[in-house]
């Protein structure tokens, strides 16, 4: 459990990748998808889920997953959602300019004041 | 994850999800999912179960706006995405159920013509009974509006005019009538004043009679009440666009009608059901409002609101009973009776129109079983493929989508052509309707004719694609996968085949018994003895203009004149005039015998009067069969005679010589002779007994029919008649040219037409029924190839196995016609009315309808039979 205070705030964009990344292994539903972010993120990452599943419902709609109806480990009713082509180009794209960002970020925040 | 998920969801729920979409509950139950699961795993973490379910909602955030957030993404989501792949999925099926249907001709063609035959003729004949039967009037409120006769059914009269003096006690003594409204029957008028003299339909009527009827002027207004204004007309629709070119200018302009100035006060609507083109003003003379048993008004009702027809009926009921009390010479024994507008109207043609409707629906049905078996036939031939395919995981939904699509092709196809069949069909149909039928201006193809073939298509499609279709991918027998094995079909499809074949044929069979007796009655009735001889008679009427001919002297003058002028030509070989001639209804009186000892006021005897010539018997040609007739001798002021007809002198002088006898209607007349009875009011009616009085003789006469025998055709003497009139007195039209065949065969036209119609479509039915046939044999045979080759191989010779497929056929056929011809005994029965003159049980058409469809039945089976014979067995065996 992340200690009180150390939760991060994230953008809508980098939970939509969050969530995108999380279905790239095949499909989940919802609560698998919240799951995967919080134990992938040792419990850093608090996403109030109720952001997930619009994030979610909203990738749908966007054509980059798509959802139905299964049945879940338990045997109760889930909706599943999976990557869509798009969704899977979609992913590759976000994470390669996840990538980028984070290694600029880090290149200036290791910049000391020789380097300059 | 242990459980795969499925990934696709059903097709046919899809569709479901189409019509409502669950989002709500769906949002609902995603996020319960979500909250149970967090919550169990929060017990499992220690966690008592209230803390770990208030845990899971709090972090689920506010719940109420996750919820409404996520409903309204996913109803967008809907509306836009799903339904557009809805219909790409539908274009999808459909293209592919195209190129199934082409790689298929011989299927493709039959269900096409089948449908667009079947539809084609039904839309047809909707379109003439929509018109005639369907289309409302103009008028406000029509179902309100009652035309109302008197009655006296012991005299034969069952529907006879009203007299002035009852018409008057009615209106005023009756509750139940916001107005009643009076009118002459049948009148011409000369119209000049406007372009050349032309006589034209007229009606002289009450000023009520427009709001009685519920009619608004299409320019102008109507016929004021003052009767003291100067004479005002209104002019039709037609007249007002034929005329004046549908100018508002027309109103106030001056018409002549018959020498009478008149002004032009209004036009009428479009789309009154009657040939008039002018009407004036009805007045009635003081002696004329007296007048109580000279009956010659028709009246029009308009129901009070809240009134029913039946106390309308008896409210008259109990008016005519008072009445009768009160003047029992008049009135005893007459009853008034309202018939409703419509009635009157198409009343005569209703029951013919819906006779060639049910005819024309039978042949619908007939094609849609055609179709029914044409799919069965189709589906079971793609059973095998069906079977393999739901075996590898197709769901049903996906095949009958696949086979509706087919049905749906096929459809749209019928359509496109079915409804230029209908187009034409309706065309044709006016042409060949009879001049005389009601409302034939409202037959039209319009949008109505084109969405009945859209309706009937659709239901006809659905119940006979999709029924096959859905019985079809119900069973899977397993058998069908078996290798080599074609699938012999279990014996339901059979049964089923079977049976709609049967049915088909019963049908078909009804239909042709049906067209056959109605065309034996129809060539018994034009082949009824008119009593005269129409060949080579060619008829006329003229009009004398009361100004120039205002006292009897001038008329006879004229008559002498015309008839002198016309009996000279070479090519005439006799002539007469006449008030009026057969098919045309003349005078209808009531006498009683001189001297009878008991004359029977309650049974006054009635006939028809017709005034004549001297040559009206020669020229006619009515067989003479007692004493004399007319002579030029009898003319006014002479003693005055009358001849009888024979059905006169049977009943009323039975036993004695009427020759001599007096009879009283007004004048007292003496019998000089008697002659054969002639069908005055036509082929088909029934014919009171005739009188026949010298023209001269009769008071009136501004009307009078020419008759003239010509050597020639009489076609070609019209010119010559006119010339001869107008060198006479130009100012005489002369209009309702006509030669008798033509009148004789106008008079049955109606009878005509619907035979006609009903022998096409028996023939239609017959060749549907029979390809029907040709259909279940043809199949039989090919599912049974394996087995027919095992047994050529076996030995067995060909013209056994050929007997088979015979055999197969006759039992069919038989099956079908005897239940067919059960149908047909029952109906014909029940419409016993519709046949005149024959049995309504004709065993010889009832033979020949069976024995015509079993020799061409047969003809049908022998193609199939002929390739069974014809299967190698070496290829059988094999298989594909």
């Amino acid at each position: 459990m992340a200690p009180p205070g150390h939760t991060l705030d994230t953008l809508q964009g980098t939970l939509d990748l969050l969530v995108l990344q999380s279905l790239k292994w095949g499909p989940r539903h919802g609560y698998a998808v919240a799951r995967f972010i919080r134990e992938g993120s040792s419990g850093e990452l608090q996403v109030l889920d109720g952001a997930l599943y619009t994030s979610l419902h909203r990738l749908a709609e966007r054509g980059l997953l798509e959802s139905e109806w299964g049945t879940s480990e338990k045997g109760k009713r889930a909706r599943f959602y999976q990557l869509t082509r798009t969704g899977r180009r979609a992913l590759h794209a976000e994470a390669a300019m996840w990538e980028r960002y984070v290694a600029a970020v880090r290149g200036v925040m290791r910049l000391t004041p020789d380097a300059v | 994850m242990s459980a795969e998920p499925r990934l696709r969801p059903p097709s046919w729920r899809r569709y479901l999800r189409f019509w409502r979409s669950d989002v709500d509950s769906d949002v609902d139950d995603e996020l319960r999912f979500h909250l149970e699961t967090r919550t169990e795993d929060l017990v499992a973490q220690g966690l008592s179960p209230e803390r770990a379910a208030e845990q899971a909602l709090t972090e689920l955030g506010d719940l109420t706006a996750v919820r409404d957030r996520l409903r309204a993404i996913d109803r967008r989501v809907n509306r836009g995405r799903s339904r557009r792949e809805q219909w790409s999925g539908l274009g999808y099926d459909l293209w592919y159920a195209a190129r199934r249907l082409s790689g298929s001709p011989g299927f493709t063609m039959a269900a096409t013509i089948t449908l667009t035959i079947a539809i084609g003729a039904t839309a047809s004949v909707f379109g003439v009974v929509d018109g005639v039967l369907l289309k409302p009037f103009p008028f406000r409120d029509p179902g309100r509006v009652f035309v109302i006769w008197e009655s006296n059914p012991e005299l034969n009269m069952p529907r006879f005019p009203v007299s002035p003096a009852d018409y008057l006690d009615w209106q005023t003594q009756n509750h139940t009538f916001i107005a009643l409204a009076a009118t002459g029957f049948g009148g011409r008028v000369t119209v000049s004043g406007a372009g050349d003299p032309e006589n034209l339909g007229a009606a002289v009527v009450t000023p009520n009679y427009f709001s009685v009827l519920g009619v608004a002027p299409a320019v102008g207004r109507f016929l004021s009440a003052d009767s003291s204004s100067p004479a005002e007309v209104v002019i039709s629709y037609r007249y007002w666009q034929r005329r004046f070119g549908g100018a508002r200018s027309a109103l106030g302009q001056t018409l002549t009608l018959d020498d009478t100035p008149c002004t032009i006060v209004g036009v009428m609507p479009s789309g009154l059901p009657w040939d008039i083109d002018m009407w004036e003003r009805l007045g009635f003379s003081a002696e004329e409002k007296s007048m109580r048993s000279g009956r010659f008004l028709q009246i029009y009702g308009r129901l009070k609101p809240g009134v029913t027809p039946d106390d309308g009926r008896r409210d008259l009921e109990r008016i005519a009973a008072r009445l009768a009390q009160g003047y029992p010479d008049a009135d005893k024994g007459w009853r008034a009776l309202p018939v409703s507008l419509s009635d009157s109207v198409v009343g005569d043609v209703r029951l013919a129109l819906l006779m060639v409707l049910s005819a024309a629906g039978c042949v619908l049905l007939i094609g849609a079983a055609n179709l029914a078996n044409l799919f069965l036939v189709r589906c079971l031939g793609r059973e095998r493929e069906l079977t393999v395919r739901s075996a590898l995981g197709a769901t049903r939904g996906r095949l009958v989508r696949e086979l509706v699509a087919e049905a749906v092709i096929l459809g749209l196809a019928a359509s496109v052509i079915g409804v230029g069949v209908a187009v034409g069909g309706v065309h044709v149909l006016r042409a060949l309707a009879p001049s005389t039928f009601p409302r034939l201006d409202q037959t039209g193809a319009d949008w109505r004719v084109v969405a009945f073939c859209g309706v009937t298509l659709i239901a006809t499609v659905l119940i006979f694609g999709l029924l096959p279709a859905w019985y079809a991918s119900r069973s899977a027998p397993a058998s069908s996968l078996k290798e080599g094995s074609r699938g012999t079909g279990s014996a339901r499809h059979h049964r089923v085949q079977n049976t709609l074949a049967v049915i088909q044929i019963a049908v078909a069979l009804v239909l042709l018994t049906g067209a056959g007796l109605l065309s034996e009655s129809f060539e018994h009735l034009v082949h009824l003895d008119p009593g005269f001889r129409p060949g080579g008679l060619l008829t006329a009427q003229i009009a004398l203009p009361p100004a120039r001919y205002s006292t009897p002297e001038k008329r006879d003058l004229l008559m002498k004149t015309l008839l002198d002028r016309l009996g000279a030509q070479p090519d005439v070989r006799s002539v007469s005039l006449s008030s009026a001639v057969p098919t045309l209804t003349s005078a209808e009186l009531s006498f009683t015998i001189f001297g009878d000892p008991n004359p029977d006021p309650a049974h006054t005897p009635t006939a028809d009067l017709v005034c004549a010539s001297p040559g009206y018997l020669h020229t006619m040609g009515i067989a003479l069969l007692r004493g004399r007739w007319v002579l030029p001798t009898d003319v006014r002021g002479a003693p005055q005679v009358a001849v009888i007809d024979d059905v006169l002198a049977r009943q009323f002088f039975a036993g004695r010589d009427p020759i001599g006898q007096g009879l009283d209607f007004g004048d007292t007349v003496r019998i000089v002779g008697v002659v054969g009875t002639v069908k005055q009011r036509g082929l088909g009616a029934s014919n009171p007994p005739q009188l026949y009085a010298p023209q001269s003789q009769c008071p009136g006469g501004f009307f009078a029919y020419v008759a003239v025998r010509t050597t020639g055709r009489p076609e070609t003497y019209i010119r010559g008649l006119e010339r001869i009139v107008a060198n006479v007195d130009p100012t005489i039209p002369v209009f309702d040219v006509e030669t008798m065949s033509d009148r004789l065969a106008q008079s049955v036209g109606t009878t005509r037409f619907a035979t006609f119609l009903a022998s096409l479509f028996a023939v239609v039915a017959l060749v549907l029924g029979v390809v029907g046939i040709y259909s279940v044999l043809s199949y039989v045979v090919t599912q049974r190839q394996r087995e027919i080759g095992v047994r050529l191989a076996l030995g067995a010779s060909r013209s056994h196995v050929m007997r088979d497929v015979v055999q197969r056929a006759a039992w069919l056929t038989s099956a079908g016609i005897a239940s067919g011809a059960l149908v047909a005994w029952v109906l014909t029965r029940a419409l016993a009315s519709l046949f005149l003159g024959i049995s309504p049980h004709d065993p010889v058409v009832f033979v020949a309808a069976a024995a015509t469809f079993a020799v061409v039945a047969l003809l049908a089976a022998s193609v199939p039979a002929l390739r069974a014979t014809r299967v190698d067995p070496l290829v059988a065996l094999t298989g594909p």
